[in-house]
């Protein structure tokens, strides 16, 4: 979730770029994830779409999200090749889960279960 | 008219005025009924504001359908309908209008209602949403599945027994089609629709509602396609003047009554209004409890 105070010192662009990095490092974005369009998420914070835009254009040089053309803005993997294909293949199984409906719970216990074994 | 079609008629405007009744009569009580329907409970600095957002959302529902009923009925009159003829498709045809009428005002209502811009601090949320966010398959996937079974019966019945297959049946059949090409130009749209909130829980009843909505929209493509498909079936097998194509009919309908009971009943095991709990609040729906005023 992110939260803009008008009211705050720190620049809107800012306080968004923080929020979208620190839920990049967090897992709370995880990687692959689709980030809503410039337009949207000005229209949804009260802000400019050239706010948002700046802030979406340094987390893509900061390498925290990517521009897949006309497809939008996504998380990238973040640390070494094995953590990022790691967190893909994460995300890949949660939609997966999703789609069948399986419990977050359920789907956690056949992780563990499986990396035990 | 026929006098089933009439006493349907009355029967249909009389539980809409009551509805209105009800709806303009209810206050805070619909907003709490409503939330323990989604999964969501009621923060009372918002309470007023979403009695009156769900009051205009079910009152442009119940209106649209009345609108729906008293021209489906004027143009049935018009077009002089038999008055002895007890063909199934009509009574479908005059209900459909129900249904599209109440379909066709809640996305008017949906996409026109001016958002409420919350002064101070704002929420929104980080990944993008997308319709199965908000539709469960049994609604999106069956819309389409409902309709393409309505035109391939249609498209069967006018190749293998072209006089059984009345007007009107082939009218509730072009309704589906259409009004599939309406539910997916207007999901799309609510979905673009921007979210202005001042707190999770003032976006999660924004995610309830759009969902309602997306659910009530889909309701005219789906009555439309099974009722068609069922129409043309059964104006098949009852005229009886093909017999290959009539014992092909009434199979045919039998499935299609069974496939959409089954999918009714998924429906309902499945809770469809707290999809948008289950895909974008989750840590709402596995604790089982209502969100928290923010």
């Amino acid at each position: 979730m992110l939260t803009i105070d008008a009211r705050s010192a720190t620049p809107p662009f800012e306080q968004l770029r923080v929020q979208f990095m620190d839920q990049v490092r967090s897992g709370e974005l995880a990687a692959g994830t689709r980030l809503p369009t410039v337009r949207r998420l000005a229209e949804d914070l009260g802000l400019a779409p050239n706010t948002v835009a700046r802030a979406y254009r340094e987390l893509e040089s900061d390498g925290f999200i990517e521009t897949r053309g006309r497809n939008g803005s996504f998380v990238s993997a973040q640390g070494d090749v094995a953590e990022q294909q790691g967190q893909l293949a994460a995300r890949a199984f949660a939609d997966r889960m999703r789609a069948l409906g399986v419990s977050p719970d359920a789907a956690l216990a056949w992780v563990t279960k499986a990396l035990a074994g | 008219m026929t006098p089933t079609l009439w006493f349907i008629a009355g029967a249909l405007a009389l539980v809409l005025i009551v509805a209105v009744i009800v709806i303009l009569v209810t206050g805070a009580g619909s907003v709490r009924s409503l939330g323990r329907a989604v999964g969501l409970g009621v923060p009372e600095h918002l309470e007023a504001r979403l009695a009156s957002r769900i009051r205009g959302s079910r009152l442009a529902f119940a209106l649209g359908s009345a609108a729906g009923l008293v021209i489906t009925t004027t143009v049935l009159v018009l077009n002089g309908a038999p008055s002895n003829d007890e063909n199934p498709a009509l009574i479908w045809l005059l209900v459909g209008g129900v249904v599209a009428g109440g379909s066709l005002a809640s996305a008017i209502y949906a996409l026109t209602a001016k958002p409420v811009l919350p002064e101070g601090e704002r929420v929104a949320r980080s990944g993008a949403v997308s319709l199965n966010d908000y539709l469960d398959p049994v609604d999106l996937i069956g819309a389409r599945v409902a309709v393409g079974a309505g035109i391939l019966a249609l498209g069967v019945a006018l190749w293998l027994a072209p006089a059984a297959v009345s007007p009107a049946a082939i009218l509730i059949v072009v309704l589906a089609a259409v009004s599939l090409v309406f539910f997916e130009i207007a999901i799309r749209r609510i979905l673009d629709r921007p979210q202005p909130a001042g707190s999770t829980s003032e976006l999660a009843w924004d995610d309830a509602l759009r969902g309602l909505s997306m659910r009530n929209i889909a309701s005219a493509p789906m009555s439309f396609g099974v009722w068609g498909g069922l129409a043309v079936l059964l104006n098949v097998w009852i005229d009886g003047a093909f017999p290959l194509a009539s014992g092909f009919a009434g199979g045919a309908a039998l499935v299609l009554f069974l496939a959409t009971f089954a999918a009714a009943a998924w429906s309902i095991a499945t809770k469809p209004p707290q999809r948008y709990l289950r895909r974008l609040w989750p840590d709402v729906a596995a604790a089982g409890s209502v969100a928290k005023a923010n």
